[in-house]
């Protein structure tokens, strides 16, 4: 159970900059029982990386693999295996969260007879039982987020993509979410997690890669990064890297 | 691949069931599918003709007064019986009748001092009741025509059945065969036929629209303004069973939109076959045309229109780029597809190879024909597979828009915003 991002390229074109890469040759891997962090600021290429591994968008060059199977050549069988979380998808506003979950995890496959005790089990894991019931247009946002993250392991995905997932949550939810990927990690599933808030990537991410401008600056545990670059805390790390690359973060 | 078909229609029923359930707690849908069909039309139908019924008792509890210029009175008997023997009429005395016409204090003026040549019959335009007395006069003018006919044959010995030429027996060209019921009445069966066609052409044709609009709407444009089109491509299933299982929720609202429709229409028509003898005569007739195989091929073509105008405004939502856009696009859909029912009822109009290729239009020429039992075969089917066609073309069409958009093909908001160098958002 694992994911081979393998020389990802994503090239946009856009009228006024011309053609651009906006994800530009990245690797990295992630396995079973991992969390892999994917830190960069806003517009470094974390969501495009994200959304080709998700088969959302193609990859212009270079490919992934999710559990073996290929992005390009095999995206169904790759959807299969993935539970995406980002923070801004949306949710059916007129239908409940119980209802959503229904409706995702009966076209994910997941056996019918075992689907009701599915999403009880994971009410209760997100302490969802207040509102699991309420039409989500009358949900606040934490409760939104972790509906989303429902509906993403309905069907109980071996590998979890989540897109700056804790974007916009008070710091309650957030506890809860973080406690969540934590227990992802601890039943074995692989989890891929961008941010761009250092002490979450801290606190959660077993390995990690700094991306910039589209392209991997660096990748390895907190202790491999801090031994290269010399400096403790990774948001000093991340600065050390991105300057040395000779890219401008401001 | 038995299993896979199964498993496709099933993955289609699902979205439909989903579909269904999202779009019943929409308000627009409601509105629109539900609520306006079930009160609106039945309120404002039997309100009209509340207000019809009381002009009605208005004009027989004040009748229309009419008055004859003294001059000549006695040239014109039979005219001026059959205007006393008129429960609507009134013949008032007047001194001054065309001063009284013009303070609105009469109605109408008879002048027969040039009688035999012609009799004058004087109006007052700006009267309330200008069109009802127009219409009273002439039927009193016709009915006078013929008595003094009958009187002046009597007078000059001659046989009097020679007015019988007058009374026309019509039927229609179904009676030949001996199929149908004899339509004795020409105004009765013109009246009738002209009014299915025009429930059905143009009242069925608004209501399917009207009723596919808003589930449509709900279904499509709602997954890129919610931003759940991204969770529903990450789903494992065929993307063209996405979209045809939202096309199937918009063609059961359609349906049943059209149903609460004709049960709406139901009610009115009991209503106003309760209230009007003429009118219970007249529907009669009407049904009689109807063998149960065309109430059947009207229900196809019931069927093939919804699928059609479903399909249309299932592509149009899969194409705008927000609700208010797809809003906006369905006015100008809407009057087109009632356009064209107006253009088939006009004369000449008939379903052939040629007209039997154009959406909609075939459509409402084959339920044309239906009606006036000049259906031919070839023209249903190829009418008929035409609009399968081309549903199944939108329907194509509604799935590359709707998952075309892919972020793939296009630059992401947040990259378009990101200056290359520093990748600031």
């Amino acid at each position: 159970m694992s994911l081979d991002a393998i020389n990802l390229t994503k090239r946009f074109f856009d009228p006024k900059r011309g053609e651009f890469n906006a994800v530009d040759s990245i690797s990295f891997s992630c396995s079973k029982g991992e969390i892999f962090g994917l830190l960069g600021p806003n517009g470094a290429g974390k969501t495009t990386t994200l959304r080709m591994i998700t088969t959302i968008l193609k990859p212009t060059a270079g490919t992934a693999k999710v559990n073996d199977f290929d992005v390009i050549a095999q995206p169904r069988q790759v959807r299969k295996q993935l539970g995406f979380v980002s923070a801004d998808t949306g949710l059916y506003e007129r239908l409940t969260p119980r209802e959503i979950l229904t409706y995702f995890g009966r076209l994910s496959k997941y056996p019918k007879e075992k689907l009701k005790d599915r999403i009880d089990e994971i009410t209760v894991m997100l302490q969802m039982e207040q509102f699991v019931d309420s039409r989500c247009e009358k949900l606040s946002t934490g409760m939104r987020q972790k509906v989303s993250i429902a509906r993403a392991i309905v069907h109980d995905p071996p590998v979890i993509i989540m897109d700056e997932p804790t974007t916009g949550l008070d710091v309650l939810t957030s506890q809860v979410l973080h406690r969540f990927v934590l227990q992802c990690k601890e039943i074995g599933k692989c989890v891929v997690f961008s941010s761009h808030i250092m002490s979450e990537a801290e606190k959660l991410c077993d390995r990690m890669g700094i991306i910039h401008n589209g392209k991997l600056l660096a990748a390895g545990t907190l202790e491999e990064l801090r031994r290269e670059s010399g400096m403790h805390y990774l948001e000093d790390i991340f600065l050390s890297v991105v300057k040395e690359t000779g890219s401008d973060v401001t | 691949m038995f299993s896979g078909i199964i498993d496709r229609l099933n993955d289609i029923c699902i979205v439909a069931g989903k579909e269904l359930r999202h779009c019943f707690r929409d308000s627009h849908v409601l509105i629109y599918t539900v609520f306006v069909p079930l009160i609106l039309y039945p309120v404002s139908l039997v309100s009209l003709s509340e207000y019809s019924l009381w002009r009605e008792g208005l004009a027989e509890t004040r009748p229309i007064h009419v008055a004859f210029e003294k001059d000549g009175l006695d040239k014109i008997p039979e005219f001026v019986a059959a205007v006393k023997e008129a429960k609507r009429l009134k013949v008032v005395e007047s001194d001054n009748p065309i001063g009284d016409l013009q303070q609105g204090k009469l109605e109408c003026v008879v002048d027969g001092s040039k009688a035999p040549e012609s009799i004058k019959i004087i109006l007052n335009q700006a009267s309330d009741r200008f069109l009802e007395t127009k219409v009273a006069m002439a039927t009193k003018t016709f009915e006078a025509r013929g008595k003094a006919m009958r009187k002046a044959l009597e007078e000059a010995g001659c046989e009097t059945k020679v007015i019988r030429v007058f009374d026309i027996v019509t039927t229609s060209v179904g009676t030949i065969g001996g199929r149908k019921a004899k339509l004795q009445d020409m105004e009765l069966t013109a009246f009738s036929t002209t009014m299915v066609l025009v429930a059905f052409y143009g009242y069925t044709m608004l209501i399917i629209t009207v009723g596919a609009v808003y589930p449509a709407l709900a279904s499509f444009t709602e997954e890129f303004e919610k931003r759940t089109k991204n969770t529903t491509y990450m789903l494992p299933v065929e993307r063209s069973s996405v979209v045809i299982g939202k096309f199937s929720a918009v063609v059961m609202l359609t349906l049943l939109s059209g149903m609460v429709n004709f049960f709406s229409m139901g009610l009115v028509a009991v209503y106003f076959t309760w209230k009007l003898d003429w009118l219970r005569r007249t529907l009669a007739l009407a049904l009689k045309q109807y063998s149960l195989g065309n109430v059947i091929l009207l229900l196809v073509v019931f069927l093939l229109s919804t699928l059609l105008v479903a399909a249309i405004y299932s592509l149009m939502a899969a194409n705008a780029k927000s609700f208010k856009e797809a809003q906006n696009a369905s006015s100008l859909i809407l009057v087109g597809i009632t356009i064209l029912p107006m253009v088939a009822l006009l004369p000449g109009w008939q379903l052939n190879e040629l007209t039997a290729l154009v959406p909609i239009l075939n459509m409402v020429l084959a339920a044309k024909a239906i009606v006036t039992d000049s259906l031919g075969s070839f023209e249903m089917i190829c009418a008929s597979m035409e609009t399968i066609a081309v549903t199944a073309v939108l329907v194509y069409l509604s799935q590359v828009v709707f998952w075309g958009r892919e972020p793939a093909d296009r630059v992401p908001e947040d990259k378009l915003a990101t200056n290359p160098s520093t990748g600031e958002g």
